[in-house]
């Protein structure tokens, strides 16, 4: 017996139209079984008020009716590029200080608190141990409760490659070595495959643009990859290697730290991705607060405003942009989160409020593979949402005004007067399921 | 800081006082993050709380504040359940496999899944029993630092077993053999921080000798583990069934007999002389070939003055006729002859003792963790069946008080129920043990190669 629930009068941007829905209603039923209840939890209707005559004749007693004036709806946020078992500073040596089992409880512990901020699904950037297969199967399996995790497994890097130093590339030389990586990665599950195709500011002896992998191990993996219907994302920092990379047949190019208008306008003309993280460039402050190392903080500061020009570009030129952080998508900057705060620095880049949440909802549910089921609000996704107060579509900052999650069509919480609730927590009762990497695990 | 009034109750304290009616005050006190206001740095901290009780009495003895004041409607209080026997990662027996088919982080999740049930079902401390690869200390110390809530946990790594000994194609065991190379095993697992060890000295029942249960651990080797964790102040448990393997056991000097499918009236005197404990894990033979003989044992050995303590070889959590398998193994403790207290004092206090956790008994200054029961299980056990609320550490997980619908603690999404035991089989669409090629080499560090 599934119970039903009414979003009424809300401003709803869906994901697909170009104009939010004014005076809309979204409705969405939830099982009340115990278990696997999610297979009955679906959205039913998505649209305005005046199509839905069926409100509020067919209400019942069991279901819940919530008026949303002043609320926007939009579908639950991704970060496309989220290091959950990211933990700060950055150093300059290689050791697993936590073990894997207590590594795996972090990077949960990370997951739940994106849930917790509206970020519905995180692509996981990489890390060894098969943690993030881990998480999203525990996750799918209804075991637990996070955001989604789209996993990759390790980042596949050339030997004393991109990140080399941190606890989250496995190391290859030669075509065969990244083809057999990458079978290993499918096998597993991977849904897509990630490789560190140029140097960048976590190791102190790269450039952020040294092309690091052959064009023989690029094509080996983008083979294999393909073979198997997954996409190939790359780290990559400079003009020469992404034109390369496009070329070879790349689908998503990660950073993007130095890129000219005609690599641009390529990208546009394939349909490659863009992740641009331009948080990553954009915090000096969370850098020095934490103590990172002196090579890492300037080569960042050095690079920002080139990334800056590299992603106008790409807005120019018409790119896909997806939303991705390099941080941990829930960790505290700024006054909100990092995947809002990407939010805010796209929009500053160039891209129109729409577009930017566009970039963090349909965008990167196509880039996930995820679009089938969610990413959008239509009839008949599984109901990933979240409700802001004001109108993100016109001012991108009112995405701090988190007011509701729901994920699976299930409410996690909402301070939206008439309907106070928190109904996940992972947590000792009474203690912030937030922090990110300033909890000194 | 603020306080939480539990008044009205029905107190038991645990160590054979009853407050009736007595109030319970808690103290809160946390270092929480603290969301930074726009551009401000948000500060770097450890975060921990440190709830303890503040008052314990009379109901007229407390005249201090109180946040919020929760009446107890003359239920039972008491303390928190202790599972001195928990194989956290119990998978459907489906699962016995030679390669770890789950995987090492998954085991984690399915680990820490199966203690937020234990938590759910009253146990609010359990010692971890079996657990490979560094999974019970990881979860100790997440459930320590509040990264997520859960049951204090008690590690005692894997179980240390002879080559290819009973179990050896489950996950859970070391093998090894000779005492060199046993002791060098249990230094390692000691070394990352443990709370006891474990050790498995009995295989399965012979064709020969009457069916006596074999032993597979020499004298010589159990000695060696039993004194070495003695000498790190460890206590030591042993899985034993048989008078071979128990006599040995006695002999090493042991702390406290595991399973026990057969012991002798003999050996049972010696161990209630001695002061060594019993953790029968009845309901893990319930309804088996050997239940009975394993039943008889437990009453048997409540005659002879042995100390006996609640574990359950299984999941706290564990479905079993009606009730839950931490519950059911208190009543079955009553049917072996203890009474409901004694039952009590076997899943609290006396199963504290066997573990060290230094619970089991409330006490001004102490830990908060406590249930709330409905009646008065002291005298008819079969009330544990009905825990109305569970408080671990000051913080409440649920409460159904008077009809109370309060759920403070959830790893699942709404409406979703955090118990079911083993009749999940959560190795469905987990990762199957694929391997890596060779050259996946994690541990690669550079500058150890110049």
């Amino acid at each position: 017996m599934a119970r039903k629930t009414y979003l009424i009068h809300a401003r709803i941007i869906d994901g697909v139209s170009e104009q939010a829905i004014e005076d809309g209603i979204l409705v969405f039923q939830s099982g009340q079984t115990a278990q696997k209840g999610g297979r009955e939890d679906k959205i039913l209707f998505v649209g305005k008020m005046r199509d839905y005559p069926a409100f509020p004749s067919e209400v019942t007693r069991a279901d819940t009716v919530l008026d949303l004036t002043g609320y926007t709806l939009t579908p639950g946020l991704y970060n496309v590029h989220g290091h959950i078992g990211l933990t700060m500073p950055y150093k300059a040596y290689r050791f697993d200080e936590m073990g894997v089992a207590y590594r795996s409880l972090v990077m949960l512990r990370r997951a739940c608190e994106s849930l917790n901020c509206g970020i519905t699904t995180v692509r996981s950037a990489g890390g060894p141990d098969n943690i993030d297969y881990a998480i999203r199967d525990a996750v799918d399996n209804e075991m637990l409760m996070a955001s989604r995790i789209v996993p990759c497994g390790a980042l596949n890097i050339a030997v004393g490659g991109h990140a080399w130093n941190n606890y989250i590339s496995t190391m290859y030389n030669g075509a065969d070595q990244f083809r057999a990586a990458a079978r290993a990665e499918l096998a597993k599950g991977a849904q897509f495959i990630k490789i560190g195709l140029t140097g960048g500011a976590a190791s102190a002896h790269e450039g952020m643009a040294d092309k690091q992998m052959t064009d023989e191990e690029i094509e080996a993996v983008v083979e294999v990859a393909h073979d198997a219907g997954k996409r190939v994302a790359a780290h990559l920092g400079g003009d020469k290697p992404i034109q390369e990379f496009v070329k070879l047949g790349g689908d998503s190019v990660e950073h993007a730290y130095h890129m000219e208008w005609e690599t641009a306008c390529l990208m546009k003309e394939r349909g490659t991705f863009l992740v641009p993280t331009l948080s990553v460039t954009n915090c000096h402050h969370y850098l020095v607060g934490h103590g990172s190392p002196e090579f890492q903080v300037r080569k960042l500061d050095e690079t920002g405003e080139a990334h800056s020009q590299s992603i106008g570009n790409a807005i120019r030129a018409g790119v896909t942009i997806c939303v991705g952080t390099d941080l941990l998508p829930s960790d505290p900057i700024d006054g909100t989160n990092a995947t809002v705060r990407e939010m805010e620095l796209l929009v500053r880049a160039g891209l129109t409020p729409m577009q930017a949440i566009k970039a963090a909802t349909s965008n990167s549910a196509r880039l996930t593979d995820t679009i089938a089921f969610t990413g959008t609000l239509e009839a008949g996704k599984e109901g990933d949402f979240i409700a802001v107060k004001g109108e993100p579509d016109k001012q991108i900052s009112d995405m701090r005004n988190l007011c509701l999650v729901a994920k699976g069509c299930r409410l996690i919480w909402s301070s939206v007067p008439g309907l106070m609730l928190r109904r996940y927590n992972t947590g000792y009762p009474g203690m912030e399921l937030a922090g990110g990497t300033y909890l000194k695990w | 800081m603020s306080r939480t009034i539990y008044k009205n109750a029905r107190i038991l304290v645990g160590d054979g006082q009853v407050i009736e009616p007595g109030t319970l005050v808690v103290e809160h006190m946390q270092k929480d993050f603290i969301p930074p206001a726009n551009g401000e740095t948000p500060v770097k901290i450890v975060p921990s709380v440190t709830d303890k009780i503040v008052y314990l009495g009379e109901a007229g003895g407390y005249t201090g504040e109180a946040d919020e004041t929760v009446d107890v409607q003359r239920n039972t209080l008491m303390p928190g359940l202790i599972d001195a026997d928990t194989r956290l990662d119990t998978l459907s027996s489906a699962a016995n496999d030679y390669v770890d088919n789950i995987g090492i982080a998954y085991r984690t999740f399915l680990s820490y899944r199966s203690a937020a049930e234990a938590l759910n079902t009253g146990v609010t401390t359990l010692r971890a029993v079996g657990m490979p690869n560094n999974i019970d200390i990881a979860l100790k110390n997440a459930i320590a630092k509040t990264m997520f809530f859960g049951p204090s946990i008690l590690a005692t790594g894997p179980i240390y077993a002879v080559t290819a000994g009973k179990g050896h194609e489950r996950y859970g065991l070391i093998e090894a053999s000779g005492t060199d190379a046993l002791r060098a095993q249990m230094r390692i697992h000691l070394s990352r921080g443990l709370d006891g060890v474990t050790m498995q000295v009995s295989g399965d029942r012979l064709g020969t000798l009457g069916g006596e249960y074999r032993k597979e651990m020499s004298d010589a080797e159990l000695q060696a583990l039993v004194k070495h964790a003695h000498g790190a102040e460890k206590p030591a448990a042993v899985n034993a069934s048989g008078d071979p393997s128990v006599r040995s056991a006695l002999q090493a000097g042991v702390d406290c007999i595991q399973q026990g499918y057969r012991i002798s009236d003999e050996l049972l005197k010696k161990m209630a002389a001695k002061g060594v404990s019993y953790v029968p894990c009845l309901v893990s033979t319930l309804g088996s070939e050997i239940g009975e003989e394993h039943f008889d044992v437990a009453r048997r050995a409540h005659l002879a003055g042995v100390r006996l303590a609640v574990g359950t070889g299984v999941l706290p959590s564990e479905p079993v006729d009606g009730t839950t398998a931490i519950i059911r193994e208190m009543e079955l403790l009553v049917e072996a002859g203890l009474t409901p207290s004694e039952a009590i004092a076997a899943a609290t206090s006396d199963a504290a003792d066997v573990v060290r956790s230094g619970q089991g008994i409330l006490k001004v200054g102490g830990k908060a963790d406590f249930l709330v029961v409905a009646g008065k299980p002291d005298q008819d056990i079969s009330c544990m069946r009905e825990i109305l609320a569970v408080v671990k550490g000051g913080r409440r997980a649920f409460c159904r008080i008077g009809g109370a619908k309060e759920r403070m603690f959830h790893i699942h999404a709404p409406l979703y129920e955090v118990a079911g035991g083993t009749t999940f089989d959560w190795t469905e669409g987990a990762l199957q043990g694929v391997r890596e090629p060779e050259n996946y080499n994690i541990t690669w560090n550079l500058i150890k190669e110049i």
